[in-house]
């Protein structure tokens, strides 16, 4: 009897043993890590801000334009080119819009490549202003030419020698090319370079004087 | 009971016992599995611009862009947990619309995007606040993964140990599929010293434009937001690279004006890409133009407006795109001539979910700049996974124009939906279209070219509509030859000829065809 009783209790023992060792066996803990080591985990925090900021490091000073004595005579006048590229024709140069895609680029590869304006008459002039659209997306470049006139569009006058211009946004995109006075009924700029495209490029092309 | 038989049963029961337990320990300590992987994961967070709108539901409503506002929000009806923390839950917006509108205004709807960094293993839950989940698929489905569902039905939680792009789709519909990028650790920072960096830190940033010059690189770091564009013109060695978003939310859509690219790259040499996040662009995405020896790892995008091409390369040559997701409201993945040939191109290990026109594009244009000799050679498709493909072909040569199409390969392309001709989509709903015509809205050249040496291998359409596809050239001069087709497996049926896969072959046009 008393046998029997041991050997009963052994026997539920075991079981539950094995019941024990079972439960550890086939359960899954569900979630098996709630809390990470804080040693492994990084949280990246975002600043306090209650709308969207212009980010100081991209702030641009305003840019104030340097315009030469005189006035533009070029504006609507006449203007060719040696070629041009797709639709960006020489008369873009003198619409006075220097925005959107009123532009002339000489067609690529095909240094040198010029661009005049031709006015009715001879004039006094002094200055050029050459711009490109202001936009960031243009890009800061630098052209490479030089600056001739001609009473007669035959025969052609160096005023200005080669010599390369940087084109930034951030400064306008434009630079003025400045020299002594001409008499011009012609002013062809005549490009070798240009790093930002494969031809000269030129918006608006402003030719100050008298 | 004898003494003897019970003494006989309680040893057997020691010894399951002992048998039992010791493959307990051998199971414990050999697991492989998400216990051990836990216990060493690594987990980076980036917490939301907290400039951000929580998304109600007014924001929520498919409406076009002139009906509600299309900003970059944070979500609220999808919450995310990792390793049992919170992650911040963007809301973006997607596009459901199977055809094209005129007015460039279709109806937008959105989704919810999350990312994170992790090594190891990192467990998942995603909680829904407003709907009941009755089924769910975790994509890419090769993972196998079968999420648990909460008893309520309001959330699934799952583990991955691969880093890469997961989505899941609830209820068997697309709309307010969760896209999570889990991204490996960021590794080889840049020197943040270096006067060439230019770095951009956590938040919301309105920066209008960032033009890259040679040698710059551009660091997004995890948890910005910059509403802009990052152009580069006639640059070497550039970067663009970091966990951060770029948002064109705020910008109207282009209507076939002023397209502000997110990332633009023309006539540049040795450009890289990697792994920041693109939302909502007013047109499309990733454009490489002429430019050489590119690499793009990583990029994830999301575009739903008219003309949204994912990643455009345009007469580039020399480029591999890896490891990115595209979900595009355009085509996906596409290759152009523009302005010179196309040549060396690779896209390898990519997701896509495409919403409208092509997966993989070849085409149309393959001359629009009218140049002698056009060619489009060595283009590579291989270990692509198509989640969704809902309107044109999954597979596709278009040769619009006059050049040489030759030597394209598309390998191992898992298509787990695709849905071809959805919409205004049914007048070409193939899975593979190789053609040569005119096209009245992309032709340039008055010429046509041909198509040749073209293998397609090792693809599988997992489920969707019984896909027809087809092969035609333009006439007896402009052919489509030599086409490999092997190891084709639509919705189960392995396609041993061109009839079995449903294939429209104009026999006048074309030549060298083989299935096998």
């Amino acid at each position: 009897m008393t046998g029997n009783i041991t050997g009963r209790v052994n026997i539920i023992l075991a079981a539950v043993l094995l019941l024990l060792i079972a439960f550890g066996f086939f359960y899954h803990p569900p979630a098996v890590l709630q809390e990470m080591k804080e040693e492994n985990l990084t949280v990246v925090t975002a600043p306090d801000q209650t709308k969207s900021m212009e980010h100081p490091d991209f702030v641009k000073e305003e840019f104030i334009p340097v315009i030469p004595a005189g006035s533009n005579i070029a504006l609507g006048m006449q203007a060719a080119a040696s070629s041009f590229e797709a639709t960006y024709t020489p008369r873009k140069v003198t619409d006075g819009n220097a925005g959107g895609v009123s532009y002339w680029e000489g067609a690529k590869d095909s240094y040198p490549n010029w661009i005049e304006v031709e006015f009715e008459e001879a004039r006094s002039v002094h200055a050029v202003r050459v711009l490109l659209n202001p936009q960031n997306i243009w890009g800061r470049r630098e052209q490479t030419f030089s600056v001739e006139v001609s009473s007669d569009g035959e025969t052609y006058e160096e005023v200005v020698a080669e010599a390369a211009y940087v084109f930034d946004p951030d400064l306008g995109n434009e630079t003025v090319v400045e020299f002594g006075q001409a008499e011009a009924r012609y002013v062809r700029l005549i490009f070798t370079a240009n790093s930002g495209s494969g031809g000269g490029q030129v918006a608006e092309l402003e030719v100050y004087g008298e | 009971m004898k003494r003897e038989n019970k003494n006989r049963v309680l040893t057997i029961i020691l010894l399951l016992a002992i048998v039992v337990s010791a493959a307990a320990v051998i199971r414990q300590k050999n697991r492989p599995g998400e216990v051990n992987m836990l216990a060493e994961a690594k987990l980076v967070l980036y917490e939301g611009p907290k400039s951000l709108k929580a998304a109600g539901a007014e924001d929520l409503e498919a409406a076009s862009e002139n009906q509600r506002d299309l900003s970059l929000m944070r979500c609220t009806d999808t919450l995310i947990q990792v390793n049992g923390q919170d992650c911040f839950v963007y809301d973006t917006n997607v596009n459901h619309t199977r055809q094209w509108v005129s007015s460039y205004t279709p109806p937008l709807s959105r989704t919810p995007v999350a990312y994170f960094d992790f090594s190891e293993a990192a467990r998942i839950t995603v909680s829904l606040t407003e709907r009941d989940i009755h089924t769910v698929k975790v994509s890419p489905m090769h993972y196998g993964i079968v999420p648990e569902i909460d008893p309520e039905g309001k959330s699934v939680t799952f583990t991955v140990t691969e880093p890469d792009t997961y989505t899941v789709t609830w209820n068997d519909s697309p709309e307010r599929a969760v896209h999570i990028f889990a991204n490996p650790l960021e590794t080889d920072l840049p020197d943040f010293n270096d006067e060439k960096t230019v770095y951009v830190g956590p938040g919301e940033w309105d920066i209008e434009s960032i033009i890259l010059e040679d040698g710059q690189t551009l660091y997004l770091a995890g948890g910005a937001v910059v509403h802009g564009i990052v152009n580069a013109n006639y640059a070497e060695n550039i970067t663009v690279r970091g966990r951060g978003i770029i948002d064109g939310s705020k910008l109207p859509g282009w209507k076939g004006t002023l397209a502000y690219i997110p990332l633009k790259f023309d006539f540049c040499n040795n450009v890289t890409v990697k792994d920041v996040i693109v939302l909502n662009p007013n047109a499309w995405v990733c454009q490489g133009y002429a430019s050489r020896n590119g690499l793009i790892d990583g990029l994830k995008i999301i575009s739903p407006r008219p003309n949204g091409d994912g990643i455009s390369l345009q007469s580039c040559q020399d480029f591999t795109v890896q490891n990115c997701f595209v979900r595009s409201w355009d085509d996906s993945l596409v290759v152009k001539n523009y302005l010179g040939n196309s040549a060396n191109l690779t896209f390898r290990n990519n997701q896509l979910w495409t919403d409208l026109a092509q997966s993989m594009e070849v085409g149309y244009e393959t001359n629009k700049g009218y140049l002698p000799d056009p060619v489009i050679h060595n283009i590579v498709f291989e270990d692509i996974t198509v989640l969704n493909n809902f309107h044109k072909p999954v597979i596709s040569i278009h040769n619009g124009d006059n050049a040489d199409v030759y030597d394209v390969v598309f390998r191992r392309i898992t298509v787990e939906n695709g849905r071809m001709g959805s919409g205004d989509g049914s007048e070409m709903p193939y899975l593979i279209d190789l053609h040569v015509g005119q096209s009245t809205s992309w032709s340039t050249t008055d010429e046509r070219g041909t198509i040749r040496d073209i293998i397609i291998e090792d693809v599988t359409l997992l489920a969707g509509n019984d896909a027809v596809s087809r092969i035609q050239g333009y006439d007896g001069e402009h052919r489509v030859e030599n086409v490999r087709i092997s190891n084709l497996n639509i919705l189960g049926q392995q396609i041993t000829g061109f009839d079995d896969g449903h294939f429209e072959i104009d026999e006048a046009t074309t030549a060298g065809l083989a299935i096998e």
